[in-house]
């Protein structure tokens, strides 16, 4: 129905309607596709019921890894890698625009394009693009499922989370009533890496200030029903602060403050998962 | 014709727009910083008691003056500080004392009380900043505080332990709303103070609940 006079108005009125209605949905879903990109805010989006908690024996984890390790001590940083996005909405734009003003929409859209490619190929040679490329054996010890995996598990078990743990090479329930389990517990690291301290300058080079940033989705699926019994999105911020040289130069400096705040990410769930109320 | 008249009308906004802001660019943003609780009180199911609070800031001096900076979302060049209405160090006070109260525990000042829990907290850190991420604005806040609990009977336990909270959050960089302004409003937008206000009092909340989940806290309390 709704279709059909969109149909109506956009003969009626020669094109303009019509083209209006096109200009709209492409910005929409421009819009659409560029929010997808921001992750949700800080704090507990699913509370816990006691009685479901109470009742798990036994927690499967499994660890994704959305973006890894990136250094962002730019204000705008390029290893946010939404350029894709940017190119594909600069060319339809383009496009959009010179249709409404009448202009050939093909040339439009290739300048739209050029312009997006340059913005690309341009972020392969920042700052922070080198400096990521720089440290990626020294991150690549903590920079892997398996590996921030293997560290959490430990992590977990130390500080008693779950009565019994095991590590999951699947997010599936199937999988997870296969192996025995209550529940999955779903470990996503969103993004982790380096960052300037709050309030300093967006420096660049070794001297730059630095510290640690994770930020984590948590996840806790019953693994019977598939219902989500606990979500919550925790963003670490580390304490420590050092100069991007000092965490090139020192070996496992990076590594040790990546472990510190897996660590203290298991000690702030063990605590929202006993005590919430 | 009519894209000339365009552009002319974009020039003149765009001069408009840098005209009105010209005097303003190192006005430091006042914020309103307040703990708005939510669902039943985190310390509710322990026993009431009666709590001795303080709060005292060691903060660096540089950070005792401006709490953040608010940011061209353009380019991130700092455009003015950020300060908040009430001092932090009453900002926080008001807020555990909130949610303690609200838990069924009757806070008090350190002169007027000689028994129950004496609870210190060292303010360290209190922060925000703004970042640009791919078309947000990442708007990060954090808290940090040293603190110390014990039974005003002196006997034990005596705790100390480190709240640190982080809040971070996101929005559209928002490029319709300084469009009406032309060019020049595009370049020169700067983060909202409904914003800064945001990752301020979201930080705020993360720590009055790191703090009362803090299980060397709840020891004090049995």
């Amino acid at each position: 129905m709704a279709i059909s006079e969109v149909s109506v108005v956009g003969t009626k009125g020669g094109g303009k309607g019509l083209m209006r209605i096109y200009v709209v949905t492409i910005l929409l879903v421009s819009a659409l596709i560029l929010s997808g990109c921001a992750p949700g805010q800080t704090g507990t989006h699913v509370k816990p019921s006691l009685d479901d908690i109470s009742r798990i024996k036994k927690v499967g984890l499994y660890v994704k890894v959305e973006k890894g390790f990136a250094v962002r001590l730019q204000y705008i940083s390029n290893t946010d890698e939404v350029f894709l996005a940017n190119l594909i909405c600069y060319s339809l734009a383009a496009r959009s625009g010179a249709r409404l003003g009448g202009a050939s929409a093909d040339t439009a859209a290739a300048i739209g394009t050029v312009f997006g490619g340059a913005m690309a190929v341009a972020g392969e040679f920042s700052p922070d693009k080198r400096a990521t490329r720089a440290m990626k054996p020294e991150a690549a010890q903590l920079d892997s499922a398996e590996s921030i995996g293997y560290a959490l598990l430990d992590a977990f078990q130390t500080a008693k989370v779950f009565p019994a743990i095991e590590l999951m090479s699947s997010e599936s329930t199937t999988a997870g009533r296969e192996h025995g389990t209550d529940a999955l517990f779903v470990f996503t690291v969103r993004r982790w890496g380096l960052r300037p301290p709050l309030g300093s300058k967006y420096d660049t080079g070794d001297k730059a200030m630095a510290q640690l940033e994770l930020d984590v989705n948590l996840k806790l699926v019953s693994s019977a029903t598939g219902k989500v019994l606990w979500e919550r999105d925790e963003f670490y911020l580390d304490s420590e602060c050092y100069s991007l040289g000092d965490f090139k130069s020192q070996a496992g400096l990076l590594a040790g403050r990546m472990e510190h705040a897996l660590q203290l990410v298991c000690d702030r769930t063990a605590n929202e998962l006993h005590r919430t109320r | 014709m009519k894209l000339k008249r365009a552009t002319i009308g974009f020039i003149v906004v765009s001069a408009f727009h840098l005209l009105l802001c010209a005097g303003c660019a190192s006005r430091p943003v006042k914020v309103d910083l307040n703990y708005t609780p939510a669902g039943t009180g985190l310390l509710s199911d322990l026993k009431p008691a009666v709590v001795s609070l303080q709060v005292v800031d060691q903060r660096p001096k540089e950070q005792r003056n401006d709490i953040g900076v608010q940011r061209n979302t353009m380019f991130g060049k700092r455009h003015a500080a950020v300060v908040s209405k009430t001092p932090e160090v009453q900002v926080v006070h008001n807020a555990l004392k909130a949610e303690l109260e609200r838990s069924g525990h009757h806070v008090l000042n350190p002169e007027q009380c000689h028994g129950g829990i004496t609870v210190n907290v060292v303010l360290t850190q209190f922060l925000m900043d703004s970042k640009a991420v791919g078309e947000h604005i990442e708007l990060v806040g954090s808290i940090r505080a040293d603190v110390r609990a014990s039974l005003n009977t002196g006997k034990v336990p005596q705790v100390s332990f480190t709240i640190e909270s982080a809040y971070r959050d996101f929005v559209q960089i928002g490029l319709i709303r300084p469009a009406f302004f032309g060019l020049w409003g595009m370049l020169s937008s700067t983060t909202q103070k409904s914003d800064i206000e945001k990752a301020l009092n979201g930080a705020l909340a993360e720590f009055v609940r790191r703090f009362c989940l803090e299980p060397k806290l709840r020891q004090v309390f049995i």
